[in-house]
């Protein structure tokens, strides 16, 4: 039992141990692919500075000093190449986190390959970051989730830790609807899993409990490494930035 | 500042008009005509006498030949003494594209047939030329023109406004004599405050100040569009010419009683009235109001009768490909068509030939609007044009009826004009820069000589140039400068090589609209194409919203790319009518008259008068046939003996209890009044509940739904002079002010729709405004675009001013408020409450909404579990 890691929700992110912060899918560059360069002011990366402060200042409030920090994939959202501004955030992104990190261990921060991040490593190189498709820590497997690799269903492995599906959710009560990320919680093939929502502030994510969302996943089955069906049997969490508190929603199928 | 009285011109005499015209064209003129038109003997002189004209004259009564006339006639006394210079020297500018026709008539050919009189009698003449420059002409034509420059060039505001900046071409306006702004009246809008400026830059450009003569169908007031065609400081003529065709109008309603026939038998029921109109006359022209529903009545048509209507009919609205559209134009004017059936896009001036009949199927909104279009009917002066109304619903019979005397009693509705549009004022101001290097004062100055800019504080002006100069962004480096302002010698100019191929690709203030394929996305027939929407709509709607399309009803689910995918099968109401985003708003003038026949309505009812005598009056009042007397009785018998009649003195608020609360307003002052009054209650009242308010909009009135709606405390709080902070609050978050942000955006040239030869889709344009709006927010709440679209929301959507005056009624106690319960909604609200909600007023804290949810959740959850056990 002494090899079991410690997890909690931590805005947008989980806490493991009380010394390892790992979030996912921040979509470093999605302001440039989607919008004009011509007068169009950037503010992802000092929003998502703000973010990356927030939690800090959180942290150090209770006292906890974070070892390691890993980033669960999609740190950069062009598919295609780097481009010149991906270039400078995701530079400056990573060497900001890294004043975050207490300590001067190896490997203090680490990032999980996901889908969108070809071509990452021309600048992890250069920072001398470790960029890897899975990473285990104790009992826990990090894994961006668009793809499952054998290591990760080891038996020794007891707890998934997965992004890239952004899981929102969607609360309606007749007069009103929202919109919330959240968390998913519970277990599946025997294992204990967590899908993070997405980091970035660009938008919230995909509605898991609204009809509309629904259909569209089924027919992308193969987008996440949980089917549609297990999906449901997850418990939904929402993370209240605000006075800190967790809601749990009850099984997604429920909602 | 209060509106200057232009003097009227007086009619002059008929030998002095002759007096002054060359032998040439007096014989061409009197080989074509008898006497001269009541427009004619207002204009021709004036403008020989080279004076500022504005004539307003209903169709027919040779506005276009009036304005050229003059003209022709010193051009061709020029070419007799060989004295044409290479020279522009007549601009004509007309928002319509296709005049081609009128042009020909009334220019081209007058032309060709002096030349040919002059050839018969061996005066030989300088060939006097006449370029047209639209957004269609070639490279080549434009080359063409530079080297052998147009003596009258034709164009659009558009065009006009590229030509300003393009370097040769300037060259050309050294000394314009005459400027032409044809159609007029339909330029209260930003085009038109576009060509304003376009004007002053003209005058600005030419050493002589060139004539403006204005050439508007009938128009009110007359003293503020002359004062837009003039700017400021500068004298001009009114001419009225009232006679014009006479008018046979009347309304018909398909069936004897609206309200109780079903459904299907109204429809078929006013399809068959449309039928028997249009086969008894030679070619028709059918009105609706939106595009929608000039689709759905040509193919009721083709349905209901197929062997009558095949080849005969089309479709003719600003949807439809150009060439679509001319295709219909010469069908018409070729006889070849029965029946055309348009939205708004046949109102103007385009020629189309001889139309003895014209339809208006639902109200158009406005007596100016009504008579504009029953005047395409019978084109020559002294025809008598046909219009008649085919009423939908009760509502609409009514405001038909109250239309239809004003037009037959020439009442006009007055048109708003837009003032101090910081967008197009970015536009037209880089344009400037384009042009030359500005001294800051001189560039305010010419500005301010705009009706549209007159009252432009020097605090707005500023914050554009600090926009356009770059100086509003974050980060410098990333921000596109598009103009330099050197604050030591107070000089702008343009920046960039780019800056002339910029503006010329994007330049233009009428937004984009683009269409969405509405895409079954499950079920039978999945994947399959249902139709079209615009993409105003698009904005409006949320997942889960249903709508009518095609007469079946859909839900709304994604939208993925230019494709908006739905569930069919649907049993639920609409929550969304997906006409609303181009409804056009009844006229504040209009419905003031409609409500004053309400309150006389009252009258009759409160005196007891009996059926007959209040039928009787209605005939009397409104010019109608007894049936249609009867059914408008009836309807206010409904509503006087169940509730109580709303009028112009009385705003009737009424209460009930449905599956929601609702509170209904009948405040009958047109959609652009009651779209702001209702956001500004709802606002306050939102603030006091903490409840989200549901709003449902229409001309005659508005309602609210929800689970708290705490009115009293709302009305106690409202007044004239705070309206205006609270709306802006109150539009703070909407849809509707982020999709006027993107217009405003791209008129402002923030976003770019075209750079570097690629175009930017709509799709992209509004992910680019998404963002920018989120970023202005972030740097100033007066952001110049943000401030303007702010602007156009509560001025040229809503209208603010006269919402003031509505509340100073009520403070005055001029009218007065008068609140009832009812258990069903009374038969003046049912059309307002059936017709479904047109925005949510967002109000409640998302974290409280999460703990309220997430308690109720709990609930569910314990009591299962009880249930378990």
């Amino acid at each position: 039992m002494k090899n079991r890691a410690k997890i909690e929700v931590c805005e947008d992110s989980l806490l493991i141990d009380k010394k390892i912060l790992v979030f996912g899918d921040v979509h470093l560059g999605l302001e440039e692919s989607i919008s004009s360069r011509h007068g169009f002011p950037r503010l992802h990366l000092k929003e998502l500075s703000e973010k990356v402060n927030r939690i800090f200042t959180a942290l150090k409030k209770r006292k906890i000093k974070i070892t390691k920090i890993i980033i669960l994939g999609d740190l950069k959202h062009d598919f295609g190449s780097v481009t010149i501004s991906e270039w400078g955030d995701v530079r400056k992104f990573l060497q900001k986190l890294i004043t975050f990190i207490d300590g001067d261990q190896e490997d203090k921060l680490i990032i999980v390959k996901g889908n969108h991040d070809n071509y990452l490593n021309t600048i992890t190189r250069k920072e001398n970051i470790k960029l890897v498709q899975n990473y285990v820590y104790k009992d826990v497997c990090f894994l961006h989730g668009h793809e499952m690799y054998q290591e990760c269903l080891n038996k020794d492995i007891k707890c998934l830790i997965l992004s890239h599906l952004h899981p929102a959710i969607i609360f309606d009560d007749g007069y009103k609807s929202e919109k919330f990320k959240c968390f998913l919680k519970g277990k599946w093939n025997k294992k204990m899993v967590y899908v993070m929502p997405g980091f970035s502030l660009m938008s919230i994510g995909f509605s898991l409990n609204e009809v509309i969302d629904k259909d569209y996943k089924n027919k992308n089955d193969d987008f996440f490494i949980i089917n549609n069906k297990d999906l449901q049997k997850l418990e939904v969490i929402v993370y209240n930035n605000k006075d800190g508190e967790e809601y749990n929603f009850g099984k997604l199928k429920n909602l | 500042m209060k509106q200057i009285i232009y003097p009227r011109a007086k009619l002059r005499k008929f030998a002095e008009i002759v007096g002054v015209l060359d032998p040439l064209v007096e014989e061409w003129f009197f080989s074509k005509f008898s006497d001269f038109s009541e427009s004619q003997l207002y204009g021709v002189m004036n403008v020989h006498e080279r004076k500022n004209i504005l004539i307003s004259a209903p169709t027919g009564n040779g506005k276009t030949l009036t304005s050229f006339l003059a003209i022709l006639n010193y051009l061709i006394r020029l070419a007799r003494k060989k004295e044409l210079e290479e020279k522009i020297y007549c601009i004509y500018a007309s928002p319509l594209k296709a005049l081609n026709n009128d042009i020909y008539v009334n220019l081209l050919r007058p032309l060709e047939e002096i030349e040919h009189i002059a050839k018969i009698k061996g005066i030989e003449l300088q060939k006097i030329r006449v370029g047209l420059r639209t957004g269609d002409t070639t490279a080549y034509e434009k080359q063409k023109m530079l080297k052998k420059p147009p003596h009258i060039l034709i164009t659009t505001p558009e065009s006009l406004a590229i030509t300003l900046t393009a370097k040769k071409f300037i060259e050309l306006f050294y000394c314009v004599e005459f400027v032409i702004i044809d159609e007029i009246h339909s330029l209260g809008n930003k085009r038109g405050v576009y060509l304003s400026i376009s004007l002053e830059r003209l005058e600005d450009i030419s050493k002589m100040t060139p004539v403006r003569i204005g050439l508007s169908a009938t128009v009110a007031p007359l003293d503020e569009v002359a004062n837009f065609l003039v700017g400021m400081g500068r004298e001009c003529l009114i001419a009225e010419v009232k006679a014009g065709k006479k008018a046979d109008i009347k309304v018909l309603t398909g069936v004897e009683d609206l309200i109780e026939t079903d459904k299907y038998d109204l429809h078929s029921s006013m399809y068959g009235l449309i039928d028997d109109l249009v086969q008894s006359h030679k070619t028709t022209v059918i009105f609706t109001n939106t595009r929608a529903a000039t689709e759905r009545v040509v193919s009721h048509l083709k349905d209901m009768f197929p062997e009558k209507y095949l080849e005969n009919i089309d479709a003719h609205h600003s949807a439809l490909s150009k060439e679509h559209r001319f295709n219909v134009e010469d069908r018409l004017r070729n006889g070849e068509l029965k029946v055309v059936v348009t939205s708004t896009s046949l109102e103007l001036g385009i020629d189309i030939g001889y139309i003895d009949l014209v339809i208006l199927l639902g109200s158009p909104k406005g007596s100016a609007r009504a008579l504009q279009r029953i005047g395409r009917a019978g084109h020559k002066l002294h025809d008598i044009s046909i219009g008649r109304f085919v009423v939908v619903d009760r509502d609409d019979l009514v405001e038909c009826a109250v239309l239809a005397k004003e037009a037959i009693e020439k009442k006009i509705d007055r048109i708003h004009i837009p003032k101090n549009c910081l967008d197009v004022l970015s536009q037209q101001i880089y344009g400037m820069a384009i042009q030359r290097v500005w001294d800051k004062k001189e560039m305010f100055e010419l500005l301010k000589k705009s009706y549209c800019y007159r009252n432009l504080s020097k605090e707005d002006f500023m914050s554009v140039i600090s926009y356009l100069a770059g100086e509003y962004a974050l980060e410098h480096r990333h921000v596109y400068a598009k103009i330099w302002y050197d604050k030591e010698t107070n000089e702008i100019g343009k920046r960039g090589k780019l800056a002339r191929v910029i503006y010329m690709t994007n330049i233009g203030t009428i937004p984009e609209e683009s269409f969405v394929s509405v895409v079954l996305a499950g079920g039978a027939g999945k994947g399959s194409n249902i139709g079209m929407i615009d993409e105003g709509f698009l904005e409006k709607i949320k997942p889960g919203d249903v709508f009518v399309l095609g007469g079946k009803k859909y839900q709304f689910m994604y939208t993925k790319g230019m494709k908006a995918y739905v569930r069919g099968g649907i049993t639920r109401n609409p929550t969304i009518p997906s006409w609303f985003s181009e409804m056009l708003p009844l006229s504040f003038d209009s419905a003031l008259d409609i409500g004053r026949f309400r309150k006389l309505m009252d009258e009759k009812f409160r005196l007891d008068l009996g059926k007959e005598k209040i039928i009787e009056f209605i005939r009397e009042h409104c010019y109608c046939e007894k049936n249609v007397a009867l059914a408008i009785y009836r309807y206010f018998y409904e509503q006087y003996h169940f509730a109580q009649i709303p009028h112009s003195k009385k705003i009737v608020i009424e209460t009930y209890r449905g599956e929601k609360n609702y509170i209904i307003f009948h405040s009958l002052y047109g959609r652009r009044v009651n779209d702001a009054l209702s956001r500004a209650i709802a606002y306050l009242m939102g603030q006091k509940a903490g409840r989200d308010i549901e709003i449902g909009i229409s001309d005659n009135g508005f309602y609210f739904a929800g689970e708290r709606l705490p009115i009293d405390e709302a009305l106690t709080l409202l007044n004239p002079k705070n309206l205006r902070q609270i709306l802006d609050e109150a539009i703070e978050k909407t849809e509707v002010l982020k999709r006027r942000f993107r217009h405003c955006a791209a008129r402002s040239l923030m976003i770019l729709r075209n750079y570097k030869g690629r175009r930017k889709s709509v799709g992209k344009q509004q992910m680019s405004s998404f963002f920018l709006l989120s970023a202005i927010n972030k740097i100033s709440k007066d952001f110049p675009i943000l401030k303007e679209a702010r602007r156009e929301v509560l001025e040229d959507l809503m209208d603010i001013e006269k919402t003031k005056l509505v509340l100073e009624w009520i403070n005055q106690g001029d009218v007065v408020l008068e609140k009832i319960n009812t258990k069903l909604p009374s038969p003046f609200a049912l059309n307002l409450v059936l017709q479904g909600y047109s925005d949510l007023l967002k109000i409640e804290d998302k974290i409280e909404f999460l703990k309220r949810i997430h308690k109720e959740v709990m609930k569910d959850i314990v009591k299962k579990k009880e249930k378990e056990k």
